[in-house]
C-alpha cells in the first residue's frame, strides 16, 4: 500500500510524508506514500497508526493545516508531536 | 487556611491565611491569621504576594524594606496532582526598568518543600530587614501551631545548594529544604541566585536532583537577607483523594495535556526535551545566541542521539504521575547507570548547550549541574554567557572577560564558576546591565531585564508582556509554532485574553503541566476546589481572579518606571529577520507596532486604579 516505487495514476497519487520526534520510532523519517485521490490527512494519520494524543502540528507544504485537509499529488506533509517547555 | 465560607469570591474575608512575619534584624516573629482581601488572596502564590508588594515603594532590591515573601498556593499540599509549588516573591535584583527601579517578581518550583511547609500550618512567611549573621530558618509544626526559629548557619556558608540540603538533612531527617548556593551568598555581584528545593529522589539517592525556583534572583534576595536555607519540618499529611480529585488526577495523567510530558516508556512524549525535535523542524532551536543557522547541528542533542551514550531516567516529584524530569547520568560499560550528571529539561539543556555552541551532551550536563550547584537561574546564566560569546565573535580584536567563544566548554565553565563565586559581576548581574554597559543591546536576548527562555522571540513577540519572565508568565510561545497563528487578531487575543491565564498556576499551587493548554479556569480546577474546600466558585470567578492578578503585575511594572518601549523583544529579531527560521515573520516593525498599539488599547484602561 505504501511503497515509494509503486506506480501511480488511476486514482492514486504520491505524497511525501515526514515524521518528527516520537512518531519516527518504529516507522520512518520520511517516505513517499501512495494514497487514493481525495485522501484526507486524518486518513493518512490513521493509516500510520500515529498516537493521536501526541499529534501537535501538521504542516502541509510548509504551512500549518488541520487533519481534515484533502491531500493533492506531490503534497509534502510533516506530522509532529508538540511538547510545551520548561 | 481557615475557611468559614463556601463563597470565597464575595466573602473572601471569611477565609484567612496563617502568616508569620520575621524581622531578621531583631529576630522577632509575629504570627497572625490574616483575612483575605479578595479571591486572589485566597488562591495565594503571587496573587497574594503581589498585593503585599504593591503596598511598598522600593527603589533598590537590596534594601531593608524589600521583603522576601515565601508562600504556597491554595492547593499546595493537597491531594491534587502536582500540588507542590512554593513561591518566592520580592522586588527583583535582576529584573528592573531602565529607570533603575527593581521590578516585583515571583519565582516558583516543585519538589516537596512546599507541601511540607503547608503541612506545618503556615501559609506565608515574610522576611523583613536582614540578619547580621548567616541564618537558616526552621518552620515546624507544634501543638500550638506552626513554629519559626532562626538558627546560626555559618557551617553552611560556601556549600553548594545540594550540599547545604545534605548537611541539613542529617540534622532534620524528616524535613524538606529550600537552599541558596554560593551565588545567592554572593548577592552583591550575582543577581541571578536561585532557590533549590529538595525532592524525595534527592533525599533518598543523595544525588543533586533539586528543583529550582530560578527566575528573578529570589535566591540573591534571600542571600542579601542572610538566610541560607529553610527547613520545613512536619509529618506528611496526605489524605485519600476524593472521587472528584481522583477523576481530575486521572484526567491529568490520561486525558490532559500532560501526556506529552510523560515518559516515553508510558506512551508519553518524553518530557520537555522533546521540544528539540519539533522546533528544529522550523530551524527555531536557539543556537549561538538565538541565531539558528538552518543547519542540523542542534540534532546532536536530540534524545535519540544522546541515549546511546548516556543513561536517562525519568523521575517525578512526590506523588506526581506526570514524571516530567529526565535525569541524565553517565553510562557504565555494562550499560547500567553511572555517576548522576544533571536534569535534562529543555530550557537548561538548550541554553547551556546548543545556544552557547556546546553540542556534547556530557559537557552540557556538566554545565547545567555546575550552575545548579552554585544556585543560579540556568536561563539567566546561559543567555548571559551566550551574549558574551556573541560579543566576542563580533569583536575578535577586543574580546571581553575570558574571551569565551561559542563552543568553548572550558571558558563557559570558567564563567559559571566565576559568576557563582561572585568574581564575575559582568555575568552575575545579568544581561541587561552587561549589554548596556557595552553599548550593544540589539542582540541582548532579554526583555525588561529578564533573559529570554529557549524559544526564539521570532516565534513569540508576546514575551514583551510576560510579567515574570518569558514563557512561564505569558503562554504565547506556541501560538505561532504549534497553532500556526500569524495574524494580528490572533496575537492580540492571545496576549490580552487566552494566554495570560498561564499565570493562574502560580497562584493556586499547581504545575503548568496540570493543564498547560487551558490554565486553571477549568471545570477540573473548580471541581478540585469544591472537593477540597467545599467552595462554590465558577470558571468565570477563577478566570477573573487570574486576570486581575496578571493586570496587577503589569501595573506594578509600570509603577516601577518601565516605559512602553521596554515591552519589546530584542531589536535584532525585528531589524534583521533570521532567514533560516521556517516560520511566517511576525516580528516585522509594522507587525510589532500594530500589536503594541492594540494590546495597550486593551490593557491600559484596565490598569487604572488596579493597585488601589
Ligand atoms: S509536573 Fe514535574 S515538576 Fe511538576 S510536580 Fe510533576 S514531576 Fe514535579
Amino acid at each position: 500500500m505504501s511503497s515509494a516505487q509503486a506506480p501511480c495514476g488511476r486514482g492514486l497519487m504520491l505524497v511525501h510524508v515526514k515524521l518528527v520526534g516520537l512518531f519516527k520510532t518504529g516507522r520512518f523519517v520520511q517516505q513517499d506514500i501512495i494514497c487514493r485521490d481525495g485522501t484526507k490527512i486524518e486518513e493518512l494519520i490513521e493509516r500510520l497508526e500515529l498516537p493521536l494524543q501526541h499529534l501537535g502540528i501538521i504542516l502541509l507544504n510548509g504551512l500549518h493545516t488541520s487533519s481534515e485537509t484533502v491531500l493533492k499529488p506531490k503534497d509534502s506533509v510533516v506530522l509532529m508531536p508538540f511538547v510545551d517547555g520548561g | 487556611m481557615n475557611i468559614q465560607t463556601t463563597d470565597p469570591v464575595s466573602e473572601s474575608a471569611a477565609v484567612s491565611y496563617h502568616r508569620c512575619i520575621v524581622d531578621l534584624h531583631c529576630g522577632t516573629k509575629e504570627f497572625a491569621n490574616v483575612p483575605c482581601r479578595n479571591f486572589e488572596d485566597v488562591l495565594g502564590g503571587f496573587g497574594r504576594s503581589f498585593q503585599e508588594l504593591a503596598q511598598r515603594q522600593i527603589d533598590n532590591a537590596y534594601c531593608d524594606e524589600n521583603p522576601l515573601i515565601i508562600n504556597t498556593g491554595l492547593l499546595t499540599g493537597s491531594t491534587v496532582m502536582t500540588a507542590l509549588r512554593t513561591y518566592f516573591s520580592g522586588y527583583s535584583p535582576i529584573k528592573g526598568s531602565k529607570k533603575g527601579l527593581p521590578a516585583a517578581m515571583w519565582s516558583t518550583g516543585s519538589g516537596k518543600f512546599g507541601a511540607k511547609f503547608k503541612w506545618t500550618g503556615l501559609d506565608e512567611l515574610i522576611f523583613e530587614n536582614r540578619s547580621e549573621h548567616p541564618v537558616y530558618v526552621v518552620i515546624s509544626e507544634s501543638d500550638s501551631g506552626p513554629k519559626v526559629e532562626l538558627k546560626p548557619a555559618e557551617h553552611l556558608l560556601g556549600l553548594s545548594t545540594h550540599d547545604k540540603i545534605m548537611a541539613l538533612q542529617k540534622e532534620y531527617p524528616d524535613a524538606h529544604f529550600a537552599a541558596i548556593g554560593p551565588a545567592g551568598e554572593n548577592w552583591k555581584n550575582n543577581y541571578m541566585g536561585a532557590v533549590a528545593l529538595s525532592t524525595e529522589n534527592q533525599l533518598k539517592s543523595k544525588e543533586d536532583k533539586c528543583r529550582f525556583a530560578g527566575r528573578g534572583g529570589m535566591g540573591s534576595l534571600m542571600g542579601y537577607k542572610n538566610v541560607l536555607a529553610l527547613v520545613a519540618q512536619s509529618k506528611d499529611k496526605v489524605r485519600k483523594p476524593s472521587e472528584l480529585v481522583k477523576a481530575a488526577n486521572l484526567n491529568v495523567i490520561k486525558g490532559g495535556g500532560s501526556v506529552r510530558i510523560q515518559p516515553l516508556s508510558r506512551g508519553g512524549g518524553g518530557g520537555t526535551w522533546a521540544a528539540y525535535d519539533v522546533l528544529q523542524e522550523f530551524h527555531a532551536v536557539p543556537y549561538n545566541n538565538f541565531r539558528p543557522a538552518g543547519n542540523d547541528i542542534p540534532e546532536k542533542l536530540f534524545r535519540e542521539n544522546v541515549e546511546p551514550d548516556y543513561h536517562i531516567q525519568t523521575e517525578a516529584c512526590y506523588r506526581c504521575g506526570i514524571a516530567c524530569h529526565n535525569n541524565i547520568s553517565e553510562k557504565n560499560v555494562d550499560g547500567n547507570k553511572g555517576e548522576f550528571l544533571a536534569k535534562f529539561d529543555y530550557e537548561p539543556l538548550n541554553l547551556l548547550g546548543t545556544n552557547i555552541g556546546i553540542h556534547n551532551a556530557g559537557q552540557a550536563a556538566r554545565l547545567i549541574q555546575l550552575g545548579d550547584n552554585y544556585g543560579m537561574d540556568s536561563i539567566s546564566l546561559g543567555v548571559t554567557i551566550a551574549y558574551v560569546m556573541a560579543y566576542n565573535e563580533r569583536h575578535p580584536e577586543a574580546p571581553i572577560l575570558n574571551g569565551a567563544r561559542f563552543g568553548d566548554y572550558e571558558k563557559a565553565r570558567d564563567l559559571i564558576i566565576r559568576a557563582g563565586t561572585g568574581d564575575c559581576p559582568d555575568v552575575g548581574q545579568g544581561l541587561m546591565r552587561l549589554s548596556e554597559q557595552l553599548g550593544e543591546t540589539a542582540y541582548a536576548y532579554q526583555v525588561k531585564g529578564l533573559e529570554l527562555p529557549a524559544y526564539q522571540p521570532e516565534s513569540n513577540p508576546g514575551y514583551a508582556w510576560a510579567i515574570a519572565g518569558g514563557h512561564m508568565s505569558m503562554g504565547t510561545y506556541g501560538l505561532l509554532t504549534r497553532e500556526g497563528k500569524s495574524d494580528l487578531d490572533s496575537w492580540v487575543r492571545g496576549v490580552t485574553e487566552d494566554k495570560l491565564h498561564i499565570v493562574g498556576f502560580d497562584m493556586i499551587g499547581l504545575c503548568k503541566f496540570f493543564d498547560i493548554a487551558k490554565g486553571i479556569g477549568t471545570q477540573m480546577v473548580v471541581d478540585c476546589l469544591k472537593s477540597e474546600f467545599n467552595f462554590d466558585v465558577t470558571i468565570a470567578d477563577v478566570r477573573a481572579a487570574v486576570r486581575r492578578a496578571f493586570l496587577r503585575g503589569l501595573a506594578l511594572e509600570m509603577r516601577q518606571g518601565y516605559s512602553k518601549d521596554e515591552f519589546r523583544i530584542p531589536a535584532e529579531t525585528i531589524d534583521k529577520p533570521n532567514p533560516h527560521i521556517k516560520l511566517p515573520n511576525i516580528t516585522s516593525r509594522e507587525f510589532i507596532d500594530q500589536l503594541e498599539k492594540r494590546v495597550w488599547e486593551i490593557f491600559e484602561p484596565e490598569l487604572e486604579g488596579i493597585l488601589n
